[in-house]
């Protein structure tokens, strides 16, 4: 990546010990990190225990894709003076073409991008996220829901029944 | 994904993790809050951990004809939104009651009754959908929810004006939006107390002339289905209002009428007419008048389809600018979306139309072939052809200001200099 040399450059570190070297610009997509960088602007190292190094550098990704386009509409209003609408809408649905694309992960990944895009304070990131994680609930059958993110069930079939009957208009058939 | 940690750490332990009941409740209840009541509720069975956690959930989305009848509906209601814990706060509810309930047995004390605790939940966003009933017994207290950010209300009428108590001022309310069909001074008034709203939403009926008027209305959003006799003018008096989305279709027999309007901050307008006839002109003319300020224009002017048309309309006939008349001036216009017939006259049009756009940066173009219909075939299909050049692609529906420089110096008189025209490539 072509980057000024006068850009300031963070060191993240995941739970596993991998460094990974952002811009100051990408580490501030994470509102925690901003936080940690308006409070002491001299830290250059900063440690996440809670992010492992495969879903850390997945979150870079994210906010290197989300930078690179912000930059890139920036630059085309300061050169045009406005930016162009259609160049703009064109530049939204390639994102969400992009962000798309992303969430093509298992369920694991995407739980782990959940809890990591909340502890980092992602908030484009959490949106995506959550709403993925809706999108798999959505027309499932609480079985088909259990056997796609692994649930285990710890009723019993006498507990299960119970709750049925508090609500039953919740699993009526007709959809 | 292969490669991934967790993926090993599945394999490794033998036993697959479920990684979902790693989240916390806060995270659990804001996907829960996602999903529409019904689904929501059925995540209670799936462990002891989810068993109330939709309880919580921040929004509750019910469609009536999704359930058996109208009990079950209510039941659902009353578990998702009577039931609910004080500290559970409730900030969207959607009610879709099309197709459920009619006139004569609609519970309106029920109701009020969930608009009263969804109040007391502090409530931000309402939606209510229905077909035509009356719901003005349920008015005042929709009315009473002051920490409504939005709404969303069916067809409303006179009646259901007058039902609004006069203190009622929403003073958190943003957004407006609901089909309006009939036309009265209330309606102004309604909007001059609620002073907080900046987008308004309205799908209407032009039944007689009116003039809609707001000091606070930034985005307008107007959807008239038709006119049901001849409405000869139409006013915005809006001067706050940025962004005007218009799309008007013009009723059998009726024509255009007068929109007038000053809105001198506007910078976008999106304006969509179908069914327009040979006289309408002027009105259009009047209308690009009226939005002249604009950076942002997208035009998508149609013709009526008609198979029996009138002996002067079986010729093209400009729609975009009225022949011989001063054409007004655009002098913030950047970019020009058309969709029209780009027959001889409208071409014309068009081309003053760019002569008076000394900003302008892109242009998109797209012909639309009227699509005559009816068995006796009264226009000859040769009058209507696109008259812009070909591009180098042979496409000549579609012209790009920045990337098809030549094109549009073909369409433009050469000895006419492009004042300003950004042109790259």
């Amino acid at each position: 990546m072509a980057r000024s040399s006068t850009e300031n450059m963070i060191t993240l570190m995941s739970s596993d010990g991998e460094e990974f070297m952002v811009t100051e610009k990408v580490a501030r997509e994470c509102t925690t990190i901003r936080n940690m960088l308006e409070d002491d602007c001299v830290i250059t190292n900063i440690p996440l225990p809670n992010v492992t190094s495969d879903i850390l550098s997945m979150v870079i990704e994210y906010c290197m894709e989300h930078v690179a386009a912000a930059e890139k509409a920036a630059a085309e209003t300061a050169e045009k003076g406005s930016s162009s609408a259609p160049a703009a809408a064109k530049a939204n649905k390639d994102l969400e073409e992009w962000d798309k694309a992303f969430m093509n992960v298992d369920v694991y990944t995407l739980c782990d991008l959940i809890l990591a895009a909340n502890y980092l304070n992602v908030s484009g990131l959490l949106d995506l996220t959550i709403q993925t994680a809706a999108n798999l609930i959505k027309g499932k059958s609480p079985e088909q829901i259990r056997k796609t993110f692994h649930i285990q069930n710890d009723l019993s079939l006498e507990e299960e029944e119970k709750i049925r009957s508090q609500t039953p208009w919740a699993f009526e058939k007709s959809e | 994904m292969a490669n991934s940690p967790s993926v090993r750490r599945r394999r490794a332990d033998g036993h697959e993790p479920d990684r979902l009941s790693n989240l916390s409740d806060e995270l659990l209840i804001i996907i829960l809050s996602l999903l529409p009541t019904r689904m929501a509720a059925r995540t209670s069975v799936l462990s002891r951990r989810f068993q109330h956690l939709w309880k919580a959930s921040l929004s509750v989305d019910l469609t009536a004809n999704q359930y058996t009848n109208n009990e079950t509906f209510e039941a659902a209601a009353s578990s998702a939104i009577l039931s609910r814990e004080p500290s559970n706060s409730l900030l969207s509810l959607t009610l879709d009651l099309s197709y459920a309930y009619d006139d004569s047995n609609m519970p309106y004390t029920f109701f009020t009754s969930l608009l009263v605790k969804a109040r007391s939940l502090g409530l931000r966003h309402l939606t209510i959908r229905s077909n035509f009933w009356d719901f003005h017994p349920i008015i005042p207290t929709i009315f009473s929810i002051d920490s409504l950010e939005s709404l969303h209300l069916p067809a409303i009428n006179s009646e259901i004006l007058m039902a609004i108590p006069s203190n009622a001022t929403l003073p958190q309310l943003k957004s407006l939006s609901f089909f309006w069909a009939h036309n009265s001074v209330e309606f102004n008034q309604l909007l001059s107390k609620l002073s907080s709203v900046q987008y308004l939403g309205l799908e209407m009926y032009f039944t007689r002339s009116y003039s809609l008027s707001s000091q606070t209305i930034r985005k307008l959003e107007l959807d008239v289905l038709g006119c049901s006799k001849k409405v000869e003018f139409f006013g915005l008096s809006i001067p706050s209002l940025e962004v005007l989305v218009l799309h008007l279709e013009i009723g059998q027999c009726q024509s255009l009428p007068r929109i007038e309007g000053d809105m001198p901050f506007l910078t976008k307008a999106i304006i969509v007419l179908e069914g327009l006839h040979k006289g309408d002109i002027g009105a259009v003319d009047h209308l690009l008048n009226c939005v002249s300020n604009v950076e942002d224009l997208s035009l998508s002017l149609d013709i009526k389809e008609s198979a029996f048309v009138n002996e002067e309309e079986k010729y093209p006939f400009p729609v975009l600018l009225e022949p011989g008349k001063a054409v007004p001036d655009f002098p913030n216009l950047k970019h020009l979306d058309v969709k029209m017939c780009f027959h001889e006259p409208n071409l014309g049009s068009f081309i003053a139309l760019l002569h008076h756009s000394p900003a302008l940066e892109s242009v998109k173009l797209v012909h639309k072939v009227p699509r005559f219909t009816g068995r006796k075939r009264t226009r000859k299909k040769k009058d209507w052809v696109s008259k812009l050049p070909r591009n180098v692609n042979g496409i000549y529906n579609y012209l790009n200001l920045g990337e098809n420089k030549k094109e549009l110096l073909k369409l433009l008189d050469k000895n006419v200099p492009l004042l300003g025209v950004h042109i790259t490539s």
